[in-house]
């Protein structure tokens, strides 16, 4: 891959107490590339996720964004916070706030744009994930596959230059799953850099460009998804992917 | 027995209980947002403030929960002038004393809504860019008030029916000037029943108002 490298972490470490949440972890992400984090519940994916925005301080190493050293301080990382979108596994959308409010939050008390501008912009949004008819009804209405929309949405309307998904299919109905997979199949097709913490295979093995296992906070094989499925070079690869009843 | 009630005596002095009535829904309203104000202080400061700031303050709470509210107001109108040289009029020592209690109470029913909002919803709005003045304003605050509703309608409740006890100082509220009316006339069944009466008909549509509006709001709270 020749695209310029946007996310870069270099020996990242986090402890949690005595806990070892990140052992020294290395990756590069680059331009309009999809990585997908996959592992067994607490090897670090999602550690590593919100280190990359700040909601966690890292104990080590660092993290760069497009070749610029990610800042320590709580202000510092306000500005690099609007750069980056993320998704959560529970969506956390505002309830006291309409979806088209949800999606016109950040844009309107961080970027200060106008209200219209906002609107406009979030009105562009909730049609693309297919939810112009819900822009007024508030999320407790709405399932869980449409709030996680929604919260796509809200994510993309700071324009970001990288999305951070943390298990955002884990809390939905099977029959939901489907619909905001397709939406961030969507999102990378357009040429979104893309971190995606996952439990969905056939997801990381269809659009990722690169699947990345962890375990107790280190990874243990990187590659494309063909090696990671079709041919993983280590043992535990296998041993994790048989676990989740994958077979080639 | 109940042939025998007179409610004359209430009639003919029924301009000496307006006024009484008078001062003690402005002694509760003067309380009422006192100690909203105190207490909100208090509750953001106890949550957010420097620790030893915040222990302060757990200690003024927990007094305040321990101590009963007549006690406070009798220390503030006849122990307070002594400490401090300084004698407050029986209303600004009943508001006072109604104020410091309440406002504890305030300050934990705050404390109690703030913390119920789930972490993932200052994540989420911190992953947006905001501040943390942006995160408590526009996302954990309008969600905690909510949740916050019924516990305050009860609080405010507290408050005004809690003004009675100012009676005991002489301020000239309605419950004093029951009292008075009853010694003088003899009628205490007609006139105290007539009290009961009175601040039921001011508390309980206001109980009622505050429950209405909460179900009609409640969903907006849950995140």
């Amino acid at each position: 891959m020749n695209e310029a490298v946007v996310l870069d972490y270099r020996d990242v470490r986090k402890n949690f107490g005595s806990f070892v949440a990140l052992n020294g972890v290395s990756i590069r992400v680059h331009k309009g590339e999809v990585v997908c984090l996959i592992g067994p519940s607490g090897s670090g994916k999602s550690t590593l996720l919100r280190c990359t925005n700040g909601l966690e301080k890292l104990d080590g190493g660092e993290i760069s964004l497009d070749g610029v050293v990610l800042p320590r301080s709580e202000t510092g990382m306000r500005d690099v916070r609007r750069r980056m979108g993320m998704v959560f596994q529970s969506f956390e959308l505002f309830p006291h706030r309409t979806v088209i409010a949800n999606v016109m939050m950040g844009p309107v008390t961080v970027l200060r744009l106008s209200r219209d501008e906002a609107r406009q912009r979030a009105e562009v949004l909730l049609e693309k994930v297919g939810l112009s008819e819900k822009a007024e009804s508030h999320p407790a209405s709405l399932s869980g596959g449409q709030q996680q929309r929604v919260a796509i949405a809200r994510a993309l309307a700071m324009q970001p230059e990288v999305m951070l998904f943390d298990e955002p299919t884990s809390a939905l109905d099977p029959e939901t799953v489907g619909e905001v997979l397709n939406v961030m199949k969507r999102l990378a097709d357009e040429g979104m850099t893309m971190v995606v913490v996952t439990h969905e295979m056939s997801f990381a093995r269809r659009v990722a460009n690169r699947v990345v296992l962890f375990e107790r906070g280190a990874i243990v094989e990187e590659g494309p998804p063909a090696q990671i499925f079709d041919a993983p070079t280590v043992a535990r690869t296998r041993d994790f992917l048989g676990h989740l009843g994958w077979h080639g | 027995m109940l042939g025998d009630l007179d409610f004359s005596p209430l009639l003919d002095s029924w301009r000496y209980l307006a006024g009484g009535l008078g001062i003690t829904l402005g002694l509760s309203a003067l309380t009422v947002v006192s100690s909203l104000l105190l207490g909100a202080a208090v509750g953001f400061a106890r949550v957010y403030g420097p620790v030893w700031v915040s222990r302060v303050l757990t200690f003024y709470i927990d007094s305040m929960r321990a101590i009963p509210v007549l006690v406070v107001l009798v220390w503030m109108y006849f122990a307070f002038p002594l400490v401090a040289g300084v004698s407050l009029p029986s209303f600004w020592a009943a508001w006072a004393a109604l104020t410091l209690h309440v406002a504890a109470y305030v300050a934990e029913i705050l404390r109690a809504g703030i913390k119920s909002i789930r972490p993932g919803q200052v994540r989420a709005a911190l992953a947006l860019g905001m501040s943390g003045v942006q995160v408590v304003g526009k996302v954990v605050l309008p969600q905690a008030v909510i949740r916050m509703l019924p516990a305050l309608g009860s609080i405010v409740s507290v408050a005004i029916k809690d003004s009675a006890i100012a009676a005991t100082i002489a301020v000239p509220e309605y419950m004093e000037r029951s009292q008075t009316l009853a010694g003088q006339s003899f009628r205490p069944v007609e006139v105290f029943t007539t009290a009961m009466v009175v601040y039921f008909v001011i508390l309980f549509p206001a109980t009622r108002a505050v429950d209405m509006l909460y179900r009609r709001v409640a969903h907006l709270g849950r995140s």
